[in-house]
């Protein structure tokens, strides 16, 4: 109907006849999409129609007021009064109008909804039609099996009733597959896009329920949703429904997973309540991480690779007469041999450690436990010499092997708990005693580090009693100690003493040491945390800011939230402190984490700041959110900050590189050669500045840690979760800008890249191969540094004046279509070969090689012929997506799942048959004679006859 | 019949070099369509920007039926739903004989396809909207306004208009739906009610999805029907209830939109807002010769709007490039105007009633009178410190002194003298004049001047686009350096200009 005006029937509404109105109001409705500009300057006239409640035609009224709103694109009038249209509006009505209404409805329903769940004290009314439409809507896309959809709406708009109304009909109705992959997306959703905590709980909480429901449980799930909850409760029925059944195998596998990223606390608490109730005894061994320290170092031990040539290297040119270059040095010492327990570097050079002046000597002590760290059995009997009684007299020896045997003992530490408490509670008497305060700083730290995430009061209530005589040198390490102890806690009393006495203290390290250890105590609490976040961070404390900036970082860990990004980004941009903007800027990276691709976008203009401070946070942000990834935006942004003038950011940009680039491979890329030599560069180099030539060391360190296998990563691969002690190691890192000691919680971030199949009858580790489906070599360690190679590069930069014309000519013309970066490159191996030539035939041979290498620096592939790689060796992150085992093979893994590494629990089909087994560095200790075999003793021995 | 005959005779040779013209067509053609799949693959909507740049030099040149059905039957795989329509239109389903399309087609790029929900190849939608713009164009231009007609409205805007739901079509999308109310406003049928209803619905859908640029030229078309229609009242409540998209809108629809703005206020009385919107109108117009037609008629309406603000313009505006011929009655009018004589303006009016008609200006026009009146006043009143009303009376030839008493309060009001009236005995005294530089009125005006500035300055920074990070795109491959620099061409001028060009002379 073409009707140009519609003023006839807008003057009928005029009338006195209700019945004349109402067909007024029918034929406007009818015309309302092309005349809705002329309707609505009666839209008040209409308005007041259906405000007239004795109006029968009020229905209609409130579809044509819609009908304007929506034209006039006010929708959320629009929605208003097309509820309030009833019948009149046709839900179901295939038209543009009636979709627009409904998708908006559905918008505003959730953000009521959201408003609501947020501000429970003062709810908003919503209105049952909306509802009602919202209800409906979801119904009609569980009919169309559009199930992720509505499970996914629904969470949005806090509706945990639908959901499980939907998860529970799709296990009743649904294949056990298709169920598990709706469980697992609400699991993967809550934990990634829920932001309200205590929401997601409640999720959790329901989802755990649902999995032990169904018929054929799928306890891998379930121990997901435990691990994402960290409740003692659900973490004890998962394993009493797993005794009942006959899975000893799953539940070792759960308590591996359960080991690699629960707390501690959950740990401990486990462990107790299982004894109690009589569990296997090889579970509540595997509970207490003994043995995955002990496969770990094992691993660490036998793959060992370790650049020593390098290190050497490194020691030569850093003048040990410098603290700072002695300190780099041992940290760098510690990074390359964490977990191997592999002291010969320090045993080599046993003059060249007697230089170490004060905390140098600390530094290089505790440097002892990152090398041996996880080595629970022998940790006391390695540090012994060190430890306070015995023959050191230094007590920065002393202090510094209290720290080592905390970082040793990292996150597993019950055994040596009571040991460093007492040394606590012994001294304490003493405090102001210069001796005592250096050794309680080390017993403190290490106090702290082995009772992390456990919440034990003895060893909160020791660390207070030292915070609170106020002692520069040991009050800041109790802070942190208390920090780390009631580590993501959140407790009230808690927050609420340590902030206040920040603010007494006259000490800006115990402030400094508060602000972190606040941070660390908030690790994870999200919106609980934002309280201090706000106080701390209007405060007129420069420090207590720095903490505000971290407590953002750690309460919101890898949550990617909008608010603290904001939030982060402001302080980085208008703080008047510049340690508070490095600290805001750092902050990101711990935030955006997960999301961490997004991360060069966000930092790369910041990287560009006049502000040395935010130059040097962005690349922390870099480094901290993408260390192991390799990404290339973020080596891209990073790429300036290597030359900035100023010392203290090429420090960290160099750290942040080396973290990215950690067990990259000159083959995976190609920039990691250039890297490695401009780290050299600097570090023999005269003209860089102490900062620089600490943080090329360290990152020397960091390319090169644990024996060349560990890398850091900050997400669990298999269950999601984020890796609290990485995420706990990297902000103590950061804070080596203050306190070079602090370096070494760096450790704590490693983890090693191998694959690791326990047998589940006697978890020993059976020797057998697995399948690696690419090209062999493609994974290898990059070469190591040669003592004569930089004679030979010096000669060869002198030679290319000779014969660089030469080989260009060359050059061109035998690989004209390479692109110009490669054929620079040919050149220069050439370059070399055409020295090497007159020199040496046996070098040229090598450099073939390198060059044949250097050809290879192509992409990986899958390759459909594998080739065999060993039980526990070494298997990078990128590289697990190949390895599988093989089919049909005597050991089966218990969990099936496409990414093969960490510690795998298999089963073996031919238990009888022998095999050889790899034996692990406990058992080589084990000074206690296995139990020989049962043998008979032949009764008619003769001992006459003898 | 004897045609027929020709050309079979002419078969032998003709066609060789007909096909050798017609091969070169297709390749232009051909080429703008890889530009504008280039947007799909990109994702940059530039591109196709770029594409419809070519369109007026593929229009002029290479858009025949022999390319066309040439290029349809090669691109379009025989499956398409598209294809039978597209061929119909184009030459009436007559098989067209081009060997090994399927060849042919394997080696366009991927970017010209899509695959459809029922699994089935199509073209992709960047390159079907071209295709349906480019047969509307033919149609067009071969003056074949009936199957122009059919073809809008039983294929373009069911089935590709409304079919595609992507940001990358709007450019096209907006031009598709210009050449159907062109093809309307051919045939002669200006204010077509069933399409300004479609219309009205469909910038519905255009606001729902943010589709800025059909939206921009869907609030134009219908106010061009409306105006058409003379329905300026419901013209006026439709400006008013709509937004018109502030952002990724052309020049041209913009200038086009304050042109109708400006139209509509200045027949509603409101003239300084309508001074404000032809202002913005010309200033946001291109100009070149393609907008010329447009330009003039933009100069006209702002003559006389300008005139019924009682300013005269200056005599420099009259000999504007190439307005000459086109504003000379305008020129005529001003005179009067300027000199006040009411004899002279009567007589102008109905010389050039026909023009002022076909420029629609001739309503507005005539409400000159009063404009004459009133600076025929002023002059006398600067001429004279002290008149009587029947001098007045007689020399602006008006009927009664009553009338002249009340022309003179009305001047008085609204500000042309500064004069007092004696009512009994008859005459006006001029007062003092005011030295205006005691007055704030410069400031003022300097304020706004600056104002203006200070905002194009600013609105200049903000449209600018920086390329890039020069540094990747050097070092990843250098092909994408060729790239950036064809980006910069496109923003040097993007503005595009086909529809004002054909708007041209016979604008309203």
């Amino acid at each position: 109907m073409s009707v140009s005006t519609a003023a006839p029937f807008l003057a009928l509404l005029n009338e006195r006849d209700d019945d004349v109105k109402a067909y007024a109001l029918q034929s406007i409705n009818g015309i309302v999409d092309n005349q809705w500009a002329e309707v609505s300057n009666d839209l008040s006239n209409i308005e007041a129609l259906y405000d007239d409640t004795s109006f029968s035609g009020r229905k209609i009224a409130a579809l044509v007021v819609s009908k304007v709103y929506y034209n006039l694109g006010e929708y959320e009038s629009a929605v208003t009064y097309a509820l309030a249209a009833g019948d009149a509006f046709d839900i179901n009505e295939k038209t543009q109008y009636v979709e627009t209404i409904v998708s908006k409805s559905i918008e505003m329903y959730i953000n009521q909804s959201t408003i609501n769940y947020e501000n429970p004290e003062e709810p908003i009314a919503i209105s049952p039609e909306l509802s009602s439409i919202f209800e409906k809507m979801l119904e009609k896309c569980v009919e169309t099996s559009e199930f992720k959809l509505s499970l996914g709406i629904a969470l949005e708009a806090y509706r945990l009733d639908i959901v499980e109304t939907i998860l529970k009909s799709r296990i009743a109705n649904d294949t056990e597959a298709n169920s598990l992959k709706l469980l697992n997306y609400v699991l993967t959703a809550a934990s990634s896009t829920v932001s309200s905590s205590l929401f997601r709980t409640k999720i959790l909480e329901s989802l755990f329920a649902l999995v032990i429901s169904m018929k054929n449980v799928d306890y891998f799930t379930a121990s997901k949703v435990v691990v994402n909850l960290n409740n003692h409760d659900l973490a004890i029925q998962l394993f009493e429904s797993l005794r009942d059944g006959d899975a000893k195998n799953v539940a070792y596998q759960i308590a591996f997973d359960l080991v690699s990223s629960g707390s501690q606390g959950l740990l401990t608490s486990v462990i107790t309540t299982l004894r109690e109730r009589n569990f296997d005894p090889a579970l509540l061994d595997i509970l207490s991480g003994l043995p995955t320290c002990d496969y770990y170092n094992t691993f660490l031990h036998e793959n060992k690779n370790i650049d020593i040539g390098l290190l050497n290297k490194t020691k030569s040119s850093m003048d040990g007469k410098f603290s700072i270059f002695h300190t780099a040095v041992s940290v760098a010492n510690g990074f390359m041999h964490a977990g191997t327990t592999d002291n010969s570097f320090i045993k080599a050079n046993l003059p060249w450690l007697g230089k170490a002046q004060n905390w140098a000597k600390f530094t290089a002590t505790a440097s002892l436990g990152v090398i041996h760290k996880g080595n629970l059995m022998d940790g006391q009997k390695v540090m012994g010499p060190y430890l306070p009684g015995s023959r050191s007299s230094s007590r920065y020896i002393k202090g510094g092997s209290l720290y080592g045997l905390g970082l040793l003992y990292a996150g597993f530490g019950k055994d040596v708990l009571p040991y460093l408490t007492r040394q606590i509670q012994d001294n304490s008497k003493n405090i102001g005693d210069e001796d005592v305060d250096v050794l309680l700083h080390g017993a403190c730290l290490g106090a702290g580090l082995a009772a992390m995430g456990s919440s034990d009061d003895s060893v909160l209530e020791s660390l207070k009693e030292v915070l609170y005589n106020d002692s520069a040198d040991c009050g800041e390490a109790a802070a942190l100690g208390m920090g780390l102890t009631m580590l993501g806690s959140g407790d009230a009393d808690c927050n609420e003493s340590m902030f206040e006495f920040a603010h007494m203290t006259q000490h800006g390290n115990i402030r400094r040491g508060l602000a972190m250890g606040l941070a660390l105590l908030n690790y994870g609490c999200q919106e609980n945390a934002n309280e201090l976040i706000y106080k701390s961070l209007d405060d007129d404390d420069a420090i207590i800011r720095y903490g505000g900036a971290f407590t953002i970082a750690l309460a919101y860990v890898g949550t990617s939230n909008n608010k603290a990004v904001q939030k982060l980004l402001h302080v980085a941009v208008s703080d008047s402190d510049d340690d508070v903007r490095r600290a805001a800027v750092t902050a990101l990276g711990f935030v955006l984490c997960r999301d961490y691709t997004t991360v060069p976008r966000i930092v790369e203009l910041l990287s560009k700041s006049h502000n040395a401070h935010v130059r040097c946070g962005t690349a922390f942000a870099l480094g901290i959110s993408c260390a192991g990834k390799a990404l290339d935006d973020a080596l891209d942004v990073l790429e300036p900050l290597i030359k900035d003038p100023v010392d203290y950011v090429r420090q960290a940009a160099m750290i942040a590189q080396s973290m990215i680039m950690i067990q990259q491979t000159e083959k995976s890329n190609k920039r990691v050669a250039d890297m490695n030599k401009n780290f050299l560069n600097v570090v023999s180099s005269k003209h860089q500045e102490g900062l620089a030539k600490f943080g090329a060391c360290v990152a020397q360190g960091i390319m090169n840690a644990g024996g060349r296998n560990v890398t850091i990563q900050l997400e669990n691969v298999e269950t999601g979760t984020l890796d609290t002690k990485s995420i706990v190691g990297l902000v103590m890192f950061s804070q080596f800008w203050y306190w070079f000691p602090l370096s070494h919680f760096l450790s704590l971030s490693f983890t090693p890249t191998a694959v690791i199949a326990v047998r589940d009858a006697d978890l020993a580790i059976p020797k057998f191969e697995l399948n690696c489906f690419t090209k062999e070599g493609a994974f290898d360690y990059p070469k190591m540094y040669e003592q004569q190679a930089s004679k030979e590069v010096e000669k060869v930069a002198t030679a290319v004046l000779s014969t660089t014309a030469r080989a260009k000519a060359r050059a061109k013309k035998s690989k004209k279509d390479k692109d110009e970066k490669d054929a620079k490159d040919e050149k220069e191996v050439k370059d070399e070969k055409t020295t090497a030539k007159e020199e040496n035939p046996k070098e040229q041979a090598e450099n073939k090689d390198t060059e044949v290498a250097g050809d290879e620096t192509t992409r990986i592939k899958y390759s459909a012929k594998p080739y065999k790689i060993g039980n526990l060796s070494r298997v990078l992150p990128q590289q697990s997506r190949y390895v599988s085992f093989v089919k049909n093979n005597r050991f089966v893994p218990v969990r099936k799942s496409k990414n093969t590494s960490g510690i795998i629990v298999i089963s073996d089909s031919e238990p009888e048959k022998p095999i050889e087994l790899i034996e692990t560095i406990r058992e080589r200790n084990n000074v206690d004679a296995p139990v020989p075999a049962p043998f008979t003793v032949a009764d008619e021995l003769d001992f006459d006859k003898l | 019949m004897s045609a027929d005959l020709m050309e079979i005779d002419a078969h032998g040779d003709g066609s060789q070099a007909a096909r050798a013209v017609g091969k070169e067509d297709v390749q232009t053609i051909l080429s703008a369509l890889e530009e504008i799949s280039n947007a799909t693959k990109y994702m940059d909507a530039r591109y196709v920007w770029r594409a419809l740049k070519e369109l007026s030099a593929i229009r002029k040149n290479s858009l025949n039926q022999e390319a066309l059905t040439a290029l349809v039957s090669s691109v379009y795989p025989d499956s398409s739903i598209f294809k039978v329509s597209l061929l119909k239109y184009i030459n009436d389903n007559h098989k067209s004989s081009v060997e090994d399309a399927d060849k042919l087609r394997a080696q366009y790029p991927a970017a010209f396809y899509q695959i459809t929900a029922e699994k089935t190849i199509e073209v992709s939608a960047e390159v079907n909207g071209l295709f349906h713009l480019l047969v509307q164009l033919y149609l067009l231009d071969g003056k074949k306004y009936a199957e122009l007609n059919a073809f809008n409205s039983k294929v373009v805007i069911p089935r590709v208009v409304a079919f595609y739901n992507q940001r990358s079509l709007d450019l096209i999308n907006a031009k598709l739906w210009f050449y159907t109310v062109l093809g309307h406003e051919a045939t002669g049928d200006v204010a077509n009610t069933t399409v300004r209803a479609s219309m009205i619905q469909f910038l519905r859908t255009a606001s729902l999805k943010h589709d800025n640029e059909t939206r921009a030229m869907l609030i134009n078309l219908i106010l061009r029907n409306m105006l058409a229609a003379g329905e300026v009242d419901s013209a006026a409540d439709f400006v008013n209830k709509v937004d018109f998209p502030s952002t990724d809108v052309s020049n041209p629809l913009e200038a086009r939109y304050y042109f109708y703005l400006s139209k509509i206020n200045a027949i509603q009385l409101d003239y300084s807002s309508a001074n404000e919107f032809i202002i913005a109108a010309i200033r946001k117009a291109p100009h070149n010769d393609n907008s010329l037609g447009f330009l003039q008629q933009a100069n006209k309406l702002h003559c006389v709007i300008q005139l019924l603000m009682g300013d005269i313009p200056e005599l420099s505006f009259f000999h504007q490039k190439d307005m000459q011929n086109s504003l000379y009655p305008y020129y005529h009018l001003t005179n009067t105007v300027k000199l006040g004589d009411l004899k002279k303006f009567t007589y102008i009016i109905s010389r050039f009633k026909q023009q002022l008609i076909h420029d629609s200006n001739y309503q507005l026009c005539v409400r000159l009178r009063s404009n004459v009146i009133k600076t025929g006043i002023r002059v006398i009143s600067l001429t004279y410190k002290k008149i009587s009303l029947k001098d007045i009376c007689l020399k602006l030839r008006l009927d009664s002194e009553q009338a002249a008493e009340y022309m003179v309060s009305r001047s008085i009001r609204d500000g042309v003298i500064e004069a007092s009236i004696n009512h009994d005995q008859g005459y006006i005294e001029t007062s003092e004049l005011l030295n205006v530089y005691g007055t704030r009125d410069p400031q003022a005006v300097f304020d706004e001047r600056i104002q203006f500035v200070t905002q194009l300055h600013d609105e200049s920074v903000m449209a600018m686009r920086y390329p890039e990070d020069s540094k990747k795109g050097n070092g990843n491959n250098n092909s994408n350096a060729g790239n950036d620099q064809s980006s910069f061409d496109l923003l040097d001028e993007f503005s595009d200009l086909s529809d004002l060009e054909d708007l041209d002379m016979d604008f309203m």
